[in-house]
């Protein structure tokens, strides 16, 4: 069983390489695109600092968070972003057509899981290139902070926004199955998520009451980059092992749902193929 | 038939078609104009709130900025709003027609592709427009109207044409970067750049009033400030008559400027371009 399971993953693994091989590819055939890309998420980054930035100038500190901590925070908040659009988005920005059109065969009748297949098809070789200018933001703010967090923190840190990354997928796809469903509204849903998720560009200290129990457990914006640079920031302050808990509970957690949901979807999918 | 009776014949069309097709999916229209405005309405409550608590204490209302707490929240309001007034809903739809052909029955229609265009945004505009006038009575309800603001009939009608005429430039400019389309394979990410920087320097994320200085001084050698902060203001009863003939003055160059280039693109776009089908 075990051996079996190893073969399946080893048989995923190698799928995905042929997912990159192709997505590169096609990457570099449309070299503005490509380009266009890497310019337009630095843009995107240099709005997100000069934010912080415009407002720190006005007080000391945010929620608790100095500028510098607060920077750390936009960085994270940059990386998950980077992974996304590596990742998911140009999937998931496909999904609500595919619905729709009925084009959605082309994945089902794979002898792989559809889910897997359409959530990691596309990976964005531009974004992956501004990861690595995110990850360059990242090593910026940790350089400035007054006392250095170890290796062993900034890994756990880098391991939790992976973690935050597959929430944002997970509360993104959720919004797009719904199409399955309502069969109209496009990517309607989509920009729902993208509206929503600038909760989670603001450090989670700032909310309260009502409000901050959405963010961190049913719509877990704050979840995602937030909690992780409290990692770094509050260096836990004991409270490390709650923080990951919560972190890592609300992604299996949304992972489980995220599967049945997508079970549940396909028997209301209808083909429009032959 | 005349020039008047043309183009009273196909603009209540057009502005009928329009309307329909953005009311298409209404529940989903619903949903995205009322999540949206109250996400960035509850954020900025939450960040102002969190600021104003590290704001020093003085006589009187404390304030940052010149803003009070309830003037910062009135800020937000008309930035969420008045914005999409300033934007409609066009912005991808040029690049759109040009990639999947559907430009062609512009070019074989007996009426003007820009002028078509400024139709359908007035169009979106006027659903954008009765958005935020019920946005408005509803926050009023709620927080009624700061002392120090002055938030008026008058005050609110002038932001709304203000903002219809920074939509109309911002429309040209826009469309300049979308006619590249003709050229290239894809310009989603020099509107997102635009959007990205316009709610930045156009004071949409922050009031430009917290920029220094020598920022401020070199914004104004950009439209951003021209095309958001400056219909605000109109809302917020900032702008006097003198302003407002400055800031318009300076619009009106940007969409001059930007009418010639886009008027040149599309000459050069149109030679080259070929489309499949009706």
């Amino acid at each position: 069983m075990i051996a079996e399971a190893l073969s399946t993953f080893a048989r995923y693994v190698r799928l995905y390489g042929r997912f990159l091989e192709f997505s590169f590819g096609k990457a570099f055939e449309f070299r503005f695109d490509f380009v266009m890309r890497i310019i337009m998420d630095i843009v995107y980054y240099a709005v997100a600092l000069a934010f912080f930035k415009v407002i720190y100038l006005h007080t000391p500190d945010l929620g608790g968070w100095d500028e510098r901590h607060a920077m750390v925070f936009v960085a994270g908040s940059l990386i998950v972003d980077a992974l996304n659009m590596t990742i998911f988005s140009s999937n998931m920005w496909n999904l609500p057509l595919l619905i729709n059109k009925g084009e959605l065969d082309y994945y089902l009748i794979r002898p792989v899981s559809s889910l897997f297949f359409m959530s990691l098809r596309d990976f964005a070789a531009s974004s992956f290139i501004n990861l690595l200018c995110a990850l360059g933001i990242l090593a910026w703010a940790l350089a400035r902070l007054p006392v250095w967090p170890g290796a062993g923190r900034i890994t756990l840190f880098l391991l939790c926004l992976l973690n935050g990354t597959v929430i944002f997928y997970c509360l993104n796809i959720l919004a797009n199955m719904l199409v399955f469903w309502t069969q109209g509204g496009g990517s309607g849903f989509s920009e729902i998520i993208w509206s929503l998720s600038k909760f989670g560009e603001r450090p989670d200290t700032i909310y309260r009451g009502v409000v901050r129990s959405v963010l961190t457990f049913v719509l877990p914006f704050a979840v995602i980059a937030s909690f992780p640079a409290r990692l770094i920031i509050d260096r836990g302050q004991g409270d490390t092992a709650r923080l990951l808990l919560h972190m890592f509970g609300i992604s299996i957690l949304f992972l489980t749902i995220v599967i049945l949901t997508w079970n549940r979807a396909l028997r209301s999918y209808s083909s429009a193929s032959s | 038939m005349t020039w008047t009776s043309e183009a009273l014949g196909w603009v209540p069309q057009v502005l009928a078609i329009e309307l329909k097709k953005a009311l298409t999916y209404r529940v989903t229209f619903w949903i995205r104009h009322i999540l949206g405005t109250l996400t960035e309405l509850t954020i900025a409550y939450f960040l102002w709130e969190a600021l104003f608590a590290r704001a020093p204490s003085g006589p009187g209302i404390k304030t940052l900025a010149g803003y009070s707490f309830h003037g910062i929240l009135y800020y937000y309001l008309f930035a969420a709003l008045g914005s999409r007034v300033v934007w409609g809903s066009l912005q991808g739809s040029i690049s759109t027609e040009i990639y999947d052909g559907s430009l062609n029955r512009y070019l074989l229609y007996p009426l003007s592709f820009s002028g078509y265009k400024c139709v359908a945004l007035f169009a979106q505009q006027l659903i954008a427009s009765s958005q935020l006038l019920f946005g408005l009575a509803v926050a009023i309800s709620i927080w009624g109207i700061p002392p120090e603001l002055t938030i008026s009939p008058g005050g609110v009608a002038l932001g709304l044409f203000t903002a219809m005429l920074c939509g109309l430039t911002l429309f040209l400019i826009n469309g300049c970067l979308e006619l590249i389309a003709f050229w290239q394979d894809t310009v989603w990410n020099l509107m997102a750049m635009l959007r990205f920087i316009s709610s930045l320097l156009g004071g949409v994320l922050i009031p430009l009033a917290f920029f220094p200085a020598r920022a401020r001084q070199l914004l104004e050698l950009t439209p951003f400030p021209s095309l958001f902060a400056f219909p605000i203001r109109c809302f917020m009863g900032q702008v006097t008559w003198i302003e407002w003939l400055r800031s318009a003055l300076l619009l009106g160059i940007w969409a001059a400027l930007s009418a010639l280039l886009f008027s040149w693109l599309w000459r050069r776009g149109t030679r080259q371009y070929s489309g499949v089908g009706i």
